[in-house]
């Protein structure tokens, strides 16, 4: 089997490093399923912290200069334009003892130049100028061997890149308490406080996500342009998530939604908030009483009406709507990996009298917002504004990097709009190539009060869906989403629904389909991770959505027994 | 050419180097360095070419019966080396004692030779690879049709090693070319593939040829009512289909008595039954001159060849994951396997696509899924749309092109409404994040023929 490192900790990676982790690890099977058990720290321990013996890690300026030299060589081989990330990441996972605390340092590069309208992209870990360097020159060798190769094919190229101006300076995310210099006997602290929390509860098992976990990350930003910024981020895994079950039934369970996004902007103190151990009370006894509710088997399939909660109908919109306005797919990258779209050609979709999706639906995005892809410059050296993507159901913009953002150059120009790159792209690590993303995407919610309960009491017989995730299929137009079902009937939650999932029509269901959206109270932030690219690489997009009241939906259920 | 990634003899003296200066009583070393090569062909034009390595370096630390500390880093400089291993013990030193720690025995391990590795790889690396590009793409714009393409090598080195003196290294290579064409008018789509460990067994005119058919028959496909129907799976659907079914024959998890592997009524693994078509074997095989891999899991202890279903469709083993295995005082047997051969029994008739069509009255023909996802491990059960060719067929031929159906289905299920079976090759699989990271595990599969396979809903796009 081969395996590669992706480098950072992804969701799968922080999961893994639960109860699969831990059993890759050494630890039998019965302990990873029992109680975590509380080993006393020694005193020495109490004392320490991830970072109590810490190797020295390259600074900014060691990073710049490596960076430099980078784009000195990219010139000098004759790149029309290049641009390098040079990263150090830290992650620190910590778990209830006896399981290993975690800590991993990848430090790497990768170089991207361009030679008429094609990429050569160079990446790996030696840190020094001879090496980044020597990428570099690999990077528009290959680059000016693509155009070659176009040029033989006789294929069209893409335009010049959207401009963006020169960027300099450094910019610090947010945070007061740095975790890396935190007590290991806090961390455990906390997480008995939820873990107590949760078996106060009830006798259920306590919900996943005991752990807790950060990524801070130094990444310096150059380019041929002259740019060079330096961006340190410091990104926490504050929430517990799950489902909560009984230990005899451990696939019978209930999502269990709590209003603390998985993925955020800042330190220690994401953990410390005065609130949290009462917000955990609240999800967890809002899912027992969910998880006691009767379990009816579901086989009468067809169209129902449904209610997606906040987390369900962010997901949807993260899987489907969102990703149909991706720079990258518009131009043909991803056909042969995540997909295409529905919503092309981009001129006719922007123009168009008809809206595309209800006109309940508007959808900003933010990147300043303190969530994963929070940044001052983008992986291309931009500085994000916030724009808006669907207003009241009428596509008014893509997702655009700095090569994609010239396919509306005529429709910026008809609106007087300056031709400009939004600052959404993301390179997973510094390693990787910057792709298009969704920043982070808001979904409006109602401006009247609509809660949960209400938009539920419309429905005379159906569902409500909670945390469901899924898939969509490569040209987005058809999407599953499963999770918790609750079956409604004359408005009231009657029972669970086993085996039950749902077909979205994606064009119907967003368009014609939609009744009413939430109020504020029911917006919940999903972290949507989309793989892109081939190879494909992983990345966290926040996506912030009320919940939302369908007709017709295509209820489905996954028991096939032949 | 020289392998981009650190060579067998590098890594044993990396070993021998942090090892040297652990002072742990258990310090167990694990490396993996990865090194790819690709390039990516959009609408006919070359767009990006991507290559370079990581490197992860880790490293686990015990004193005596203390909790462990893991650490990783990928910096091999040796002061870097020497602060890694420096800062693991100062931590690890400090950490309280555990009561329940499971160590494990340390048992003579030999490993079974492989044939994974390849030089021919190694050298596409440079030239061929590049050289390739052109001659997959070229044919499809001759035709005036657009071209989408990826063209890949890679090669991994792993090395397993501790103060007890295990020492296990490894290398393999692995190649994967796909291309998706649409016709001229943009209303048909067609992918084809090819993935290999040796970059000299692909057949590149192929590839091309194939995605061009497939985009001529798939133009113009009408809406067509999904049901439960006869489907011709040709080897890349099939693969997909049963890339995942090694999981379930974890141990660990059927004797806890879920999956699709436990029987609830009998209250035990349904060893020794019957569990799929007669005709069909699974097993897997470090040795294998298609779906060879790495012959030591990341423990370093062996992974050996072994038959988990065999002739007549019984279920023969499980995989007993090391510390489980110890656990329970058995000896380990294999991890669940990644690399799997969907094979034929012995003197099973063998059929092809071309027949399987011939003989089918209604039915569809599918090239490929994709948007595969697990949804109901206790009963395998899956969903996913066909992708880059789905056709009906019609008294022996096929008769037009469909839009895409979602499906629901368990491998489980399918493998046992077998109506046909064809001769076994390596799939390639193209864009799988849910099967793993790129490149996905070997799969040698048939095509096959099944009844009654469960269409649930179409999807409108080309």
């Amino acid at each position: 089997m081969m395996t590669s490192y992706s480098g950072g900790m992804t969701r799968r990676g922080f999961l893994r490093a639960g109860a699969a982790g831990m059993a890759a690890l050494g630890i039998p099977w019965r302990v990873t399923h029992a109680t975590p058990r509380y080993i006393p720290l020694t005193p020495a321990t109490l004392r320490l912290s991830p970072n109590a013996f810490a190797p020295e890690m390259p600074q900014g300026e060691a990073l710049r200069r490596l960076a430099l030299a980078a784009m000195d060589a990219a010139k000098s081989a004759g790149a029309e334009f290049a641009d390098v990330r040079v990263g150090v990441q830290r992650d620190i996972v910590v778990s209830p003892l006896p399981y290993p605390t975690q800590l991993t340092v990848d430090v790497s590069y990768g170089v991207r130049a361009r030679v008429a309208g094609t990429w050569g992209f160079q990446h790996g870990s030696v840190m020094t100028a001879d090496a980044i360097a020597s990428a570099a020159r690999g990077a528009v060798t290959a680059a000016r061997r693509n155009a070659q190769t176009n040029q033989r094919l006789g294929t069209r190229t893409m335009s010049a890149l959207a401009p963006t101006p020169v960027v300099t300076g450094e910019w610090r995310s947010p945070y007061q308490i740095d975790p890396f210099t935190v007590p290991l006997d806090d961390y455990l602290r906390v997480i008995g406080a939820r873990v107590e929390t949760t078996a106060r509860v009830h006798r259920n098992h306590p919900i996943s996500g005991s752990m807790l976990g950060w990524n801070a990350e130094t990444r310096v930003f150059a380019s041929t342009d002259g740019s060079l910024v330096t961006q340190e981020v410091m990104r926490g895994w504050p929430s517990m998530h799950g489902f909560a079950s009984l230990p005899d039934h451990p696939t019978d369970d209930v999502h269990v939604d709590l209003a603390i996004p998985e993925l955020l902007c800042g330190g220690f103190e994401l953990v410390l908030r005065p609130n949290w151990i009462e917000t955990v009370r609240v999800g967890m006894e809002t899912a027992i009483r969910l998880r006691e509710l009767p379990i009816r088997p579901f086989l009468d399939v067809g169209k129902f009406p449904m209610v997606f909660d906040g987390i369900s109908f962010a997901n949807l919109v993260g899987m489907t709507a969102s990703p149909a306005l991706d720079g990258d797919r518009l131009t043909g990258l991803e056909t042969d990996a995540s997909g295409t779209t529905f919503l092309t050609p981009p001129l006719d979709i922007l123009g168009a009298s008809t809206p595309q999706f209800s006109p309940l639906i508007t959808a900003r995005v933010d990147r300043s917002l303190p969530y994963a892809n929070a940044t001052q410059w983008d992986d291309e050296g931009v500085a994000p504004q916030p724009y808006t993507l669907i207003d009241r159901g009428h596509v008014v913009d893509y997702h655009t990097t700095r090569e994609t953002a010239p396919l509306l150059a005529e429709w910026y120009a008809k609106h007087g709009r300056p031709l400009r790159a939004h600052g959404v792209a993301v390179s997973r690590t510094a390693a990787s190539v910057p792709a298009c993303t969704s920043g982070h995407l808001q979904v409006m919610p109602a401006s009247g009060p609509a809660s949960l309960d209400a938009l539920a009491r419309e429905i005379q017989h159906g569902f409500i869906l909670r945390g469901a995730n899924g898939e969509a299929e490569a040209g987005l137009t058809l999407a599953t989403l499963s999770g918790t079902a609750l079956e409604v009937r004359g408005g009231t939650i009657v029972a669970r629904c086993d085996d039950v999932s749902t077909q979205i029509a994606t064009k119907t269901v967003l368009k014609d389909k939609l009744l009413a959206l939430g109020d504020e109270r029911t917006s919940r932030t999903a972290t949507v991770w989309e793989e892109k690219g081939m190879p494909w690489e992983s990345i966290p997009q926040p996506v912030t959505a009320p919940a939302a009241l369908c007709k017709d939906i295509d209820v489905v259920t996954w028991s096939i027994r032949s | 050419m020289t392998a981009p990634v650190l060579s067998p003899q590098a890594l044993r003296t990396l070993a021998e180097q942090i090892l040297g200066m652990a002072t742990a009583n258990t310090t167990v070393l694990r490396i993996d360095h990865l090194a790819t090569g690709s390039t990516r062909v959009a609408r006919g034009q070359v767009r990006l070419d991507n290559a370079g390595d990581r490197l992860q370096i880790e490293l686990h630390t015990r004193f005596g019966q203390r909790v462990m500390f893991d650490t990783q880093f990928n910096q091999l400089d040796p002061a870097s080396v020497r602060q890694a291993v420096q800062y693991a013990e100062s931590i690890a030193r400090e950490l309280p004692g555990d009561p329940a720690d499971a160590s494990m025995p340390v048992t003579p391990r030999t490993y079974p030779m492989n044939t994974a590795w390849h030089q021919t790889t190694i050298d596409a690396f440079s030239d061929a690879r590049h050289a390739a590009v052109e001659h997959v793409v070229e044919p499809v714009l001759s035709v005036g049709y657009s071209a989408s393409a990826f063209i890949g090598v890679a090669v991994h080195s792993r090395l397993y090693a501790d103060r007890q003196g295990i020492l296990a290294v490894g290398q393999e290579t692995d190649s994967e070319i796909t291309m998706t064409a649409r016709s001229s008018d943009a209303s048909g789509g067609g992918w084809a593939g090819q993935a290999a460990r040796d970059w000299n067994t692909l057949d590149i005119p192929a590839i091309s040829q194939r995605a061009i058919h497939m985009a001529a028959l798939a133009r113009h496909p009408v809406r067509f009512e999904p049901g439960r129907r006869t489907v011709i799976l040709d080897r890349p659907a099939v693969a997909q289909l049963i890339a995942g079914m090694g999981q379930p024959f974890d141990a660990q998890g059927t004797l806890r008595g879920s999956g699709p592997l436990y029987d609830p009524q009998a209250r035990r693994p349904r060893l020794g039954e019957r569990i799929i078509d007669a005709r069909l074997t699974l097993s897997s095989d470090p040795n294998d001159p298609e779906g060879g891999y790495l012959p030591f899991n990341g423990r370093g202890f062996p992974l050996v060849p072994m038959t988990w279903i065999d002739t007549g469709g019984i279920l023969r083993n499980l995989a007993y994951e090391t510390y489980f295995a110890a656990a329970r005082g058995i000896a380990p047997a294999n991890d669940w396997p990644e690399s799997l051969r969907l094979d034929l029994a012995p003197g099973t008739t063998t059929s092809t696509v071309e027949a399987m069509i011939a003989n089918c009255k209604d039915g569809i023909y599918v090239n490929r899924f994709a948007q595969v996802r697990g949804v109901d491990p206790e009963h395998g059960v899956l969903t996913g749309v066909t992708n880059g060719g789905c056709f009906l067929v019609r008294d022996g031929k096929i008769d037009k092109a469909i839009t895409d159906l979602r499906f629901i289905e368990s491998p489980w299920y399918v493998l046992n409404r077998v109506l046909a079976v064809g001769t076994t090759a390596r799939a390639a699989f193209g864009y799988a994040p849910w099967q793993g990271s790129w490149p996905i595990a070997p799969t040698i599969v048939p095509p096959l023929m099944i009844r009654d396979f469960n269409f649930t809903a179409l999807a409108t796009a080309v």
